[in-house]
């Protein structure tokens, strides 16, 4: 074991190695910024280059792109309300209106160490579970999983801000919406009219683009000046920057639940980070005592998000590595790549490459906190993106959210489409209806009606009634009632 | 004197035509050589990048560069199983054999027997250049189940596998696997995204079953066991494992199954648009096979874990042309056993 372990990080040493990782997190960085590419876009561009590379470069490689590119997706979403993915879609409900008030560089400081630390979590559970991964994969079917998202759905009232029935009816636009294309059960195509376009439904990187990005963009064309409204310009990034680094630590109880959170939602197989990211802003605004203070740029809520994020990677890994099973889809990928440069994830993996394990491991941790180092130091600069004035700034974004919305599927379809759906995200934000609200709807809409279906055709309608299951649907009765609790007893002891 | 000179004139004449139509073929292949040299080629992949329509077609392409002095450039457009790439085949593509596409495993064809929502192409029009491989589905249960055959899961009261929707290709091949043996006991569910959640569920005890591929079925044999290969014989890959025809067939059932099976066996084949001259079709049915039987071709193919079970693209047409003509009455049944009888 200890020889493995040497063995597995000390190829990491290699400055063959280390030029490949340096590689990886830089074009890990560069995708992540941009809005619609994700880790599976990525994955799919890194592979074709490892099929000439020996295993620990391929590995390296990789695992080193792939880490860092939600840490890059965070900066976007901090400083121009575009989430790069929907695992970056919780970072901007707080982030973004720090960056308003002029302190993008705290939130910026506070997510990057959150991911780095996060993904360090990851890395270290990820290297003490693997053995023991079994039970807590197989504790989650289909009803749990289902309860599970559920649970995320359950946040809706945490992005209310004061109007829970606009933020209630946000949520069920998203459903709706969700709903769009094949039916999960019958793949029977729904509200497509006749478009073959919509039959895989609406891409989640399109509908980040269109509610968030392009209506933000138009507020700031009709309004002028800058994204950034504080009077006094940030003059010292670095020192807030660090400001925020040191928040994540003086939370330190947050920052590991939400990273225990992203690291056991991260190991779901199917379920992943869009649901993670959520049950741990949730969480977060659920146990704070400046509850009322999010979504109007409370810290906790970006620091919550971006823990769980980078520790869902290490969380995935565990049932990719120990039984062949990918947790999410982006996984699914890393298997096929792993398969090419012949190594077979499974029981037997541990057994014959135990040093692959470590070297995956120790690549992942190095990848995270280098990438949000390198993250920082791009973000001084980033960061008077959010004081260029809008007539110059606008137009910049607008060509970028469209390059995104086309890079989803080489399909001007989904430029049109993004068009079309930020009149919504327009009028959403016109009304004061909770965008973020739409979007948890949106994400977790067909991850809901999906496991519901296959829950009720396998057990009948008392699929509910399994140990894991009741224990979740008890937390999320527990979170929903904790504030009006709260409230009552506050009412009751002025009285 | 006269009549001398004009024989000889018609000799020549005609030696010159025999020897012409002798090598026809030389001659069209050297034209379409030349039709081809520097032209670009659109390869459709109907997928997004990174899956195995993508990595064999990317594999192709720098084959066919080679043979064909010519540029491919590879086109995803994901969406729909495949859907888009073969609508856009259909009705957009150019039709002068620069647009290549490899068709969705049997997806095509039965979207297309289906009346599925969305199809605008006719399989029968496509011209079918060459199978690259295929391989079929396998029943996988938990190694930790009692099931060692197909009789104990016979012996179960309701029988419960898992597949992503009706009509993709694993629980196809299960619902008539089991309409061949009478496996009346089974239901399918469905909804599943993918492997993963199919082998927590079967792993976990939720479901009985999963009818993975060959390929996919190899790299589980730690957590599952396979009872049955979904074909006609068995595999090389899994020796021990019996085919269905190895059972006592319903006369029906089995009736069924060897109608449907030709669409696991036309597997990842290649067509190109519709109304490409005939004899560009042969020239790139041939080109194809060179580019398979290239060494540096295979070399890669089997790094990437790829493995060719090729069959020409005459036979591979024949047996598109025989699936679609079905009798009415077949393809009703098909669709009783697709979306309501396991369910």
């Amino acid at each position: 074991m200890l020889e493995s372990m040497v063995h597995g990080l000390g190829v990491l040493l290699e400055p063959g190695i280390i030029l490949y990782m340096l590689m990886g997190i830089m074009l890990g960085i560069v995708i992540g910024i941009i809005p619609g590419l994700t880790g599976i876009v990525l994955l799919s561009i890194f592979i074709p280059f490892t099929w000439n590379m020996g295993q620990y470069q391929a590995l390296a490689f990789l695992m080193a792109g792939y880490a860092v590119c939600y840490t890059g997706g965070s900066i976007t979403a901090i400083l121009l309300n575009i989430p790069g993915t929907g695992a970056n879609s919780a970072t901007l409900v707080d982030g973004f209106p720090m960056s308003q008030q002029g302190k993008a560089g705290q939130a910026i400081g506070a997510a990057l160490t959150a991911s780095a630390l996060g993904g360090l979590f990851g890395g270290l559970v990820l290297a003490a579970f693997i053995p023991i991964v079994r039970p807590i994969v197989m504790a989650f079917g289909a009803p749990e999983s289902f309860f599970l998202v559920v649970m995320g759905l359950s946040f809706i009232s945490a992005l209310s801000h004061g109007n829970r029935s606009k933020a209630v009816f946000s949520a069920l636009l998203g459903l709706l919406f969700s709903f769009v294309g094949y039916h999960a059960s019958t793949a029977f195509p729904r509200y497509s009219f006749g478009f073959t376009y919509l039959f895989d439904g609406i891409k989640i990187s399109t509908c980040a683009l269109a509610i968030f990005a392009i209506p933000e963009m138009m507020d700031l064309m009709l309004r002028g000046g800058s994204i950034s409204k504080s009077e006094s310009p940030t003059t010292a990034p670095v020192r807030d920057i660090i400001q925020g680094g040191k928040e994540v630590l003086r939370h330190w109880g947050l920052f590991i639940r939400c990273s225990v959170i992203g690291t056991i939602v991260g190991a779901v197989p199917g379920v992943g980070s869009d649901v993670s990211v959520w049950v741990a802003y949730g969480h977060a605004k659920t146990t704070s005592k400046r509850s009322e203070t999010f979504g109007q740029g409370n810290i906790e809520g970006v620091i919550a998000p971006e823990s769980a994020n980078n520790a869902k990677e290490g969380g995935g890994l565990l049932p990719t590595l120990a039984l062949g099973i990918p947790g999410s889809a982006a996984m699914a990928i890393l298997l096929g790549a792993f398969l090419i440069v012949g190594i077979q994830p499974g029981p037997r993996f541990l057994v014959e490459h135990l040093d692959l394990a470590f070297t995956i491991v120790g690549a992942l941790i190095f990848s995270n906190l280098f990438g949000a180092f390198v993250c920082m130091i791009i973000s001084t600069k980033l960061i008077k993106i959010t004081q260029i004035r809008a007539q110059f700034l606008a137009p910049v974004i607008l060509c970028v959210t469209a390059l995104g919305a086309y890079c989803t599927r080489n399909s001007v379809f989904d430029v049109f489409l993004m068009l079309i759906m930020s009149v919504l995200g327009w009028a959403l934000r016109e009304l004061n209806y909770s965008r973020p609200s739409f979007f948890l709807g949106f994400i977790l809409g067909g991850l809901a009606e999906r496991y519901y279906s296959i829950s009720v055709q396998t057990y009948g309608w008392t699929f509910f009634l399994t140990p894991v299951s009741i224990t979740i649907i008890g937390l999320t009765v527990f979170g929903v009632a904790l504030e009006p609790m709260r409230v009552y007893i506050k009412k009751k002891k002025m009285l | 004197m006269r009549d001398k000179l004009f024989m000889k004139i018609m000799c020549i004449s005609f030696l010159a035509v025999v020897f012409a139509g002798s090598n026809s073929n030389l001659f069209g292949a050297e034209s379409h050589s030349a039709f081809y040299k520097g032209k670009v080629i659109h390869f459709v992949v109907g997928f997004s990048p990174g899956g195995g329509y993508d990595t064999w077609t990317r594999l192709l392409a720098s084959a066919m560069e080679k043979q064909l002095d010519a540029t491919v450039v590879v086109k995803n457009m994901p969406g729909a199983g495949g859907l888009i790439g073969l609508n856009y085949m259909s009705n957009r593509a150019k039709r002068d054999g620069t647009a290549m596409m490899i068709s969705p495993l049997g997806g095509a064809q039965l979207s297309q027997l289906l009346d599925s929502p969305g199809v605008k192409y006719d399989c029968r029009k496509f011209n079918w250049l060459i199978r690259l491989t295929w391989e079929p589905q396998v029943v996988m249960v938990s190694k930790k189940s009692s099931f060692k055959s197909i009789e104990d899961l016979k012996k179960e009261d309701k029988l419960i596998a898992t597949g992503p929707e009706p009509t993709s290709r694993a629980p196809l091949a299960t619902v008539f696997a089991a309409e061949a043996i009478g496996l009346d006991n089974l239901k399918v569910v469905f909804g599943y995204p993918g492997s993963a959640e199919q082998i927590v569920a079967i792993m976990r005890g939720q479901a009985h079953f999963y009818s993975p591929s060959v390929g996919t079925s190899l790299r589980h044999m730690d957590e599952l066991r396979p009872i049955l290969v979904i074909a006609n014989e068995r595999v090389s890959a899994l020796p021990n494992v019996p085919a269905v025809t190895e059972y006592q067939l319903r006369p029906e059932g089995k009736k069924l199954f060897d109608r449907i099976m030709p669409l696991w066996e036309v597997g990842r084949s290649v067509i190109t648009t519709p109304d490409v001259p005939p004899d560009r079709v042969k020239f790139l049915r041939e080109i194809l096979v060179k580019c398979i039987d290239d060494k540096e071709f295979l070399k890669k193919a089997q790094r990437l874990k790829l493995s060719p079970k090729v069959l020409t693209g005459d036979k591979v047409e024949n047996m598109v042309m025989d699936m679609m003509t079905m009798p009415a009455d077949e393809l009703k049944k098909i669709k009783h056993v697709v979306y309501e009888k396991y369910q």
